[in-house]
């Protein structure tokens, strides 16, 4: 249940990050996260999400918005012909199925909501997170984190594929049992001034 | 032949007096020596009794609604959960809540986990898989899960068109990021039939009226959240209760809402707490009062300070003793010791009286202490029996609360008693020698002198007045109630109870509630039963007189169900190969069959009947996050299953006993169990009981005064005050709101053997016609009235105290014993010269 939060907070970093090129360590490279993200309030960006599931031979491949507003309210909405909504307000985490009218509500694990995170990342990082592995590389312009947590269930390791001047450009997830997950960002906006309209699931 | 049977018996009491004046006055080292001699093995039982708190112990629970609601709190552990109360914004609500549970889940008692299980969301995200392994299995059980109803919607599903749909919904979710979350649940049923399984699930699993739309134990005002916890140990251990209290109250320093906490553990400590509180200073302040009314009239210092030893000894020695009897004493009994300080003072006063007057009069020291301890003492004597002996008659009752604080009064007035008359002659002696030029003064007369003088002046409208008082007492004394709720007996400013009381407002489902009990040794054969039983319960519900009920019935059904269930699917079916549909609806929607292997081959067998169906559909149920559901409807205990339905009704609307009557037609065998129903069984067990107490008291006390008066009048004396006394507290219970309840009607025993000293005393002393009659009258008056007065700063003070049970009693007896001295003091001089006495002039 831990990797929701861990990719909503992804999403969230891997559009809203700025910074300067540099030599890159794991370290460096989580604070230029932190760094991007501070002086926001909020972003709106477009997405291709690509899902290669167990479950499934073919591929699920849906586009969608995502809309972040701080302190931690986060919205993502897939367009058909697999529509969806998501509401993530504090821990708690809401779905609407706009074709069938019906909503889901999942209260997140104690201590996992966003805001934990966001606590986390008020102050620069000056240790790794404890529980993962990290792994930072360089080629040319692109940058490369990999982060891997160091449990057998869930995530097995989670990819962050930015530029050098701190755009990000993709999020790749991919799970203990083969699923693997890839996002792709485009067209993000910063400091739109979102209002709650913006966040309506109906 | 009777005459001089009782002539004997009093000549007896006289010379038994006499040896006590005896020795008291000639042997003091002896009298010591014989008190460390009962003290000794006194001390033994007192520090091996154990204090008992739980109200339930009180009553006798070997049969009926007490045994079951009893046993049902063991076999579902509901009786050990702590419920946390978070009040304030909703906003603030979840946060707190989070937090708060956080820490729960943390907490520590001597190293090891405080609780064995913190729950704060109705669904928790780490046991998604177990839900999921449990709607794969359900899913594909339509017999045990569904009811004819369902198979439209399940026969809908299962065409091909059924299942493109559903499908294609699956890979709406999974394409979403939800899927991560129900990506187990597609796999075990693809299809989505388990919404036709989860309403089932959530209806029996409803004990709470919550906010359905919110994942946490939120009230439909959303001001109100509730945290369940199942402590790591039994509430019987307080050493660990009181340990798991203060780090609970740790944890919740700093909340920014408010968080109150209810349970047992919690109720036991706290409980434990405010009784020991208030009994101890009650005790105290009661003690200080009595010793400030007993020195304010008589102004000496050590018989003053003998009092409390006189009270100490019979507290003691009365606990001492029963302690050597019984191994647990309960705290309310233990609370009706707080009597032995207003009676333990009654003998001191009149017996010291009679020696101050005798004194003052100018008689002999040895002379005095005889006159008081043979012939007053003769009186009070007579009074303490027919004190001790209805509270002992107490202890032929079978409810515990009856036969305790009968055991512990009846001796400690005994004991009191003889402390008294062992230990106030060598100390009067004691106090002259050392000081001889002591005088003593004329006594106050507390306008006794203008009562009795008033009461034969105006004898006949005291009379009147009198009979008028007591036909209006007695015509608010017949519409007095029976209080038979239990919780108006718990203190009232509890945290336990006040949080108790918020969870039944905002939450529960509705103020009454049944629980049904169906038992046997076979599951199929006692779910079979419980189905009659449900399907009574919802022709109630139907008809409006039940709000809910909850049975694992609306779960798992039946056999008969079963098997109609099983005709059914095989009918709806009708040979057709839905695994096969399903195979191939997968492949065309880009799913890989071979993940839905399980699916694949439940779909295959729907329609197949299965042996220990029921059985197996428990087992998985316990092994899912909704094991809650199985532990509060079906418990095995002892290799024999109990099936429990819980009904939920408002109030008059519902007809128990027609209900219970048709359930004991139709499954004959269940028991049944609620506050009401207990509260019912408790007051009949109460007044069988304290009928045969009392009246075996009654006539033994009959029997004292027949034996102890040579004339009718004298009993009539005696037996007026109370019974007038007794009238006139009922009278004015009912007139201020009060009710008869468990407790309080045990004062009815006290003002019985305490109100009778008072007429006693006063025919006693002032019977004997002469030119001394007024100043015995006034004499016997002032011990009478400085009794009463002890009596109610003694024991009429717990009317002050938070405990409800406790204070009612102190109500009742305060109003007891002031109408019961009203009428000794004041309308029996009137009545007794009224008829002519002759010993009345």
């Amino acid at each position: 249940m831990t990797r929701l939060p861990i990719l909503l907070l992804l999403l969230i970093f891997g559009v809203a990050t700025l910074a300067a090129a540099e030599p890159l360590t794991p370290l460096e490279g989580l604070e230029l996260l932190r760094r991007g993200f501070a002086g926001m309030t909020d972003f709106t960006a477009e997405i291709t999400q690509e899902k290669q599931l167990s479950l499934m031979k073919k591929k699920l491949t849906s586009s969608g918005r995502v809309r972040f507003r701080r302190p931690g309210t986060f919205f993502m909405e897939i367009f058909a012909p697999y529509p969806s909504r998501l509401l993530l307000e504090n821990s708690d985490l809401t779905i609407f199925y706009p074709a069938q009218k019906s909503r889901q509500k999942i209260p997140l694990p104690v201590g996992e909501g966003l805001g934990q995170w966001f606590a986390y990342l008020d102050k620069p990082i000056t240790s790794l997170p404890e529980g993962v592995r990290m792994q930072a590389d360089r080629q040319g312009e692109n940058c490369t984190l990999r982060i891997t947590p160091q449990g057998k269930q869930g995530v097995r390791e989670l990819t962050l594929l930015f530029l050098d001047d701190g755009r990000i450009k993709k999020i790749v997830i991919e799970e203990q049992n083969g699923d693997r997950n890839s996002i792709t960002f485009r067209n993000m906006k910063k400091n739109v001034g979102l209002t709650d309209r913006e966040f309506r699931l109906e | 032949m009777i005459r001089r049977l009782f002539a004997f018996l009093n000549a007896a009491v006289t010379r038994h007096l006499t040896w006590i004046w005896r020795v008291s006055v000639r042997s003091p080292r002896m009298v010591l020596l014989g008190a460390l001699f009962l003290l000794i093995p006194a001390l033994w039982g007192v520090t091996t009794t154990r204090f008992e708190f739980d109200i339930f112990r009180l009553f006798p629970a070997e049969k009926g609604a007490l045994r079951l609601f009893l046993d049902s709190l063991e076999w579902t552990g509901s009786g050990q959960e702590a419920f946390f109360v978070l009040e304030g914004e909703k906003e603030a609500l979840i946060p707190a809540a989070t937090d708060f549970a956080r820490k729960l889940t943390a907490l520590k008692v001597d190293g090891s986990p405080a609780f064995k299980k913190v729950t704060w969301r109705t669904m928790d995200p780490a046991e998604a898989d177990s839900f999921a392994a449990f709607v794969s299995y359900a899913v594909t059980r339509p017999e045990l899960f569904l009811t004819p109803a369902d198979l439209a919607t399940l026969k809908e599903r299962l065409t091909p068109q059924g299942m493109d749909r559903e499908l294609r919904r699956a890979a709406t979710e999974l394409a979403g990021q939800g899927g991560m979350m129900s990506r187990e649940l597609i796999a075990g049923d693809p299809l989505g039939l388990r919404e036709l399984i989860l309403p089932r699930l959530r209806q029996a699993s409803r004990t709470l009226d919550l906010d359905s739309s919110s994942p946490y134990f939120l009230s439909r005002d959303g001001r109100l959240l509730v945290i369940i916890a199942e402590p790591a140990r039994p509430v019987q251990e307080m050493a660990f209760a009181r340990k798991l209290v203060t780090a609970i109250n740790g944890a919740r320093a700093g909340a920014t809402v408010r968080i109150s906490c209810a349970g047992a553990h919690l109720s036991a400590v706290i409980d434990e707490a405010s009784m020991k509180g208030n009994i101890i200073s009650c005790i105290v302040s009661s003690l200080l009062v009595v010793l400030g009314i007993f020195y304010f009239t008589y102004r000496r210092l050590l018989p003053t300070l003998l009092i409390p030893v006189i009270i100490f000894c019979g507290a003691f020695l009365s606990l001492g003793m029963a302690g050597l009897f019984l191994s647990s004493i309960h705290i309310i009994s233990f609370a009706f010791t707080a009597l032995i300080i207003g009676l333990g003072t009654d003998y001191s006063i009149h017996i010291y009286d009679r020696f101050y007057t005798e004194r003052a009069a100018g008689v002999e020291v040895h002379e005095a202490l005889r006159s008081a301890i043979t012939e007053t003492g003769h009186g009070v004597f007579t009074a303490a029996f027919t004190t001790a002996v209805p509270f002992l008659a107490l202890t032929i009752s079978d409810v515990r609360a009856l036969f305790e604080l009968g055991l512990l009064v009846g001796l400690g007035v005994l004991f009191s008693l003889y402390a008294t008359y062992f230990f106030l002659p060598p100390l009067l002696i004691f106090t002259e020698q050392r000081f001889p030029h002591a005088v003593y003064r004329p006594l106050p007369f507390f306008g006794l002198g203008l009562i009795w003088d008033g009461s034969l002046r105006f004898r006949g409208g005291i009379t009147i007045l009198t009979a008028l008082l007591i036909v209006l007492l007695l015509g608010a004394a017949t519409r007095i109630g029976f209080e038979g709720d239990l919780k108006k007996l718990q203190p009232r400013q509890s945290e336990a109870m006040l949080t108790q009381e918020k969870i039944e407002q905002h939450l529960n489902l509705s103020p009454k509630s049944l629980m049904v009990a169906v038992e046997g040794s076979d599951l199929d054969e006692v779910l079979a039963r419980g189905a009659r039983a449900d399907a009574l319960a919802e022709r109630y519900r139907q008809r409006g007189e039940l709000v809910a009920w909850s049975s694992l019935g609306q779960i798992i059904n039946g056999p008969r169900r079963q098997g109609e269930m099983t005709g059914l699917l095989t009918t709806a079916l009708g040979g057709s190969d839905p695994s096969g549909r399903l195979r191939l609806a997968l492949e065309k929607n880009g799913f890989d069959p071979a993940s839905f292997a399980p699916a694949l081959t439940g779909i295959a067998l729907l329609a197949d009947s299965r042996s220990n169906g029921a059985a197996v559909a428990v087992q998985r149920l316990s092994a899912s996050p909704l094991k809650g559901v199985v532990e509060r409807h079906l418990v095995k205990h002892d290799g024999v299953w109990r099936l429990l339905s819980h009904l939920s009704y408002q109030g008059e609307e519902f007809h128990r006993e027609r209900f219970l009557k048709e359930l004991a037609v139709e499954v004959p065998g269940a028991r049944v169990t609620g506050i009401d129903l207990v509260g019912e069984q408790l007051s009949s067990s109460v007044r069988r009981s304290f009928g045969w107490s009392l009246l075996l008291g009654s006539l033994l006390v009959m029997l004292l005064l027949i034996s102890h008066f040579d004339a009718p009048a004298g009993i009539f004396a005696t037996l007026f005050p109370v019974f007038a006394g007794g009238i006139a507290m009922l009278g004015l219970m009912a007139l201020t709101g009060m009710k008869i309840n468990f407790m309080n009607s045990m004062v009815v025993v006290t003002i019985l053997g305490m109100g009778s000293d008072y007429g006693l005393h006063i025919f006693h002393r002032a019977g004997i016609a002469g030119p001394e009659q007024r100043e015995q009258f006034i004499q016997a008056g002032r011990a009478v009235l400085l009794s009463a007065l002890t009596t109610i700063a003694g024991f009429g003070s717990l009317a002050f105290t938070d405990y409800g049970a406790m204070s009612s009693i102190g109500w009742a007896t305060n109003y007891g014993i002031i109408a019961t001295a009203f009428f000794s003091l004041v309308s029996l001089p009137a009545l007794l010269a009224l008829r002519g006495d002759p010993r009345i002039s």
